[in-house]
Formats: C-alpha cells, structure tokens, sequence
C-alpha cells in the first residue's frame, strides 16, 4: 500500500469511500473511476494537513500494545489525555481531551509518505 | 486564539479539492456530471452522520467564512443531501457497503491495508480503513452510519467473518493474538498520522508525530504536529 493512503482511514476518507461504493454497486461509476477519487483524496487530504493546519498537540497515556509491522507503528493506548494549541507559538486556547476509553494510534513513516506522494506527482 | 481553519472548513475545502480535481476525469469517461454531484451530496452526507462535519448553517455560512475553499458554492446540496439519505435509500447505501471494496479486491488494485495481506491473513486481522466494520459487534462511535452493516461488508479475511460471538473466538486465541484480535475491533478514538521518531527507553515510550487526525470524544481533531509520552 501505499503510505499515502493512511487517511483513507479517517472519517472523511471513511465517508468517501462508503459514497463510491453506493455509486459503484449502482454501476454510474466504474471501480477504476472510483479508485482515482481516491487517489486524487489522497493527495488532496495530505496537501491540506500541511497547508492548513498549524495546531500542535501533545499526549500522555498508558500504552497497552505496540506493533510495529511494514514502517506502520500501531499502538493502542488507555487512560491518556491529549492537549491540542491552536499553532506552535500559541499556549491560549487549547484544547484539553481527556480520553477514558482506549485509543488507537496508527502511525505511518513520513518518510515514506513524503517519497510516495512525490512518486505520484511524478 | 488566533485565526485557524476550523476543522469543518479544511474538510470542506478537500471536498472541493477533489470534486474539482476529479471531474475532468468523469467527463473522459463519460460520466454525467449530475453523477458527480451525487457523490459530494452522498460524500458529505455521510460525513455529517458520522459527526465528523459540522452541518451547514441554513442562515449564515460561517462555516466556510474562514476557509478558503470557494465558499461561492455555498454547498447547495446539503438540504437534498439529508432528504437523499432520509428514506430507503439510506438502507440501500448500507445493504450495498462493501461492494466496492470486494469489487477492487478482485481486480487486485485495492490496498488490502496498513498491514501487507500475508501478515494480515496469518493474524486474521484485516485493519479496516474504509466502510462499515466487517464485525457484527462493533459499535460505532457516530451511531447509524454501518452499525447495520456488518453483514454486508463482505470484503475482509474469512478469518475475520467467521463465528458471530467474539467472545468465543477469543477464547481459542493465544495472548499474542488476542492482542492483534484487539486492534482488530474498531475504537472510537482512532489517531491516524505520520511518525518522525518513535523512541523507546525501558518502558517509557517517546514519539513526535505530524499531520494528523484525531476522532477523540466523538469529535475530530488536526494537529500540524504532536508529541507524546507513553509508558508500557
């Protein structure tokens, strides 16, 4: 796979990939149609992430398991709370998230999404 | 607080992206363009019902008035949108989940996950990174969207289909797998993003990620870049 697909995984990735499937099993589209909307999300998505957002966050929590499999490290955490400012050089505004449940955390080399994507553009 | 796309406006302003993007190729194929619209009305539907996206404003669209996505749309379809998905074609969409996904495995072009397919098959874990969970069990974070559509989702490992009570699955498990059994299962708080560095001393654990995407409490959250401290 490759390391750029990792947000098809989030809820908007989730949701678009839900949507081509109603429009492929209605056959108004083809799945190779469909597999180009995704890979133009992709690109989109990553683009967007870095242009975009400027928030920084920490975290703090129990890790219970770790995986770390094809440079995807997964880890499932409990008992962590996450604080979230709105840019690097802003300590006002933030955003505390205690989160009791359990957490998991799907981490994708960046080097490996920064040559993918640059694959692609190519 | 100093201004800062709302998490809605960056969403919205990659639906844009790839609608825009995307339709040059709909029309090389000769898809109707109405077919196109269908896919933002049903794209941003379902992103509403997960909770993910603010719904628009019917009054003032300060949803988009700080996003710099062409705010000139005004996103006519979210009103047709909620009528397209109030009746039974709701159900229609969810009977249908997986199709997709099983359509693309037999082609072989779709990605079978994070995890190459042979680990994945010898671990019976499948990590679901599109549609509805493959387990009748799950609960999903958003309510509605796929929790009635774990038997049509088709498109995972045998592995994972079989047996219907999770419990008794896991009994037969070893520790190792029912710790690979867990991440199967889908959480409501999922973290998606790229890692720098991942370091570990003893049992503390170290990492700094970047660009990412939180669903913590039900709400999304994006980070630019984030570190954390765990302990194991």
């Amino acid at each position: 796979m490759a390391a750029t697909q990792l947000y098809r995984q989030s809820r908007l990735g989730d949701s678009l990939v839900e949507a081509l499937d109603v429009l492929v099993e209605a056959e108004k589209i083809t799945p190779e149609l469909a597999m180009k909307v995704l890979a133009e999300f992709d690109a989109s998505f990553l683009k967007a992430l870095q242009s975009k957002v400027r928030a920084r966050t920490t975290f703090r929590g129990q890790l219970d398991t770790y995986r770390f499999c094809d440079n995807v490290w997964t880890f499932i955490m409990s008992d962590t709370s996450f604080r979230t400012v709105a840019s690097q050089h802003s300590s006002i505004g933030y955003t505390p998230e205690v989160v009791l449940g359990k957490v998991k955390m799907v981490c994708v080399d960046a080097k490996l999404v920064e040559k993918d994507a640059a694959e692609q553009q190519a | 607080m100093e201004p800062e796309h709302s998490v809605s406006s960056v969403y919205r302003s990659v639906i844009d992206d790839v609608v825009s993007h995307i339709k040059p190729d709909f029309v090389g194929e000769g898809v109707d363009e109405a077919v196109l619209d269908e896919l933002r009305v049903l794209w941003e539907t379902k992103l509403t019902q997960s909770g993910a996206l603010d719904p628009v404003p019917a009054s003032a669209p300060t949803g988009v008035a700080y996003g710099t996505a062409a705010p000139q749309l005004g996103y006519p379809y979210a009103g047709a949108g909620m009528a397209y998905m109030g009746g039974s074609s709701a159900a229609a969409a969810h009977q249908h989940s997986g199709a997709l996904k099983r359509k693309l495995e037999e082609t072989g072009s779709w990605p079978t996950g994070v995890v190459p397919a042979k680990h994945a098959a010898h671990a019976g874990v499948i990590p679901q990174q599109d549609g509805p969970a493959d387990e009748p069990s799950v609960v999903r974070a958003a309510g509605g969207a796929g929790s009635s559509a774990g038997k049509a989702g088709g498109g995972g490992s045998e592995d994972a289909e079989e047996g219907d009570d999770p419990a008794e699955k896991l009994d037969t498990l070893s520790d190792v797998e029912s710790d690979e059994a867990e991440e199967d299962k889908e959480y409501e708080n999922v973290v998606v993003a790229q890692f720098d560095k991942v370091t570990r001393t003893k049992n503390k654990w170290k990492c700094t990620l970047k660009d990412g995407v939180m669903q913590l409490n039900g709400r999304d959250i994006l980070f630019n870049s984030a570190s954390g401290e765990m302990q194991f």
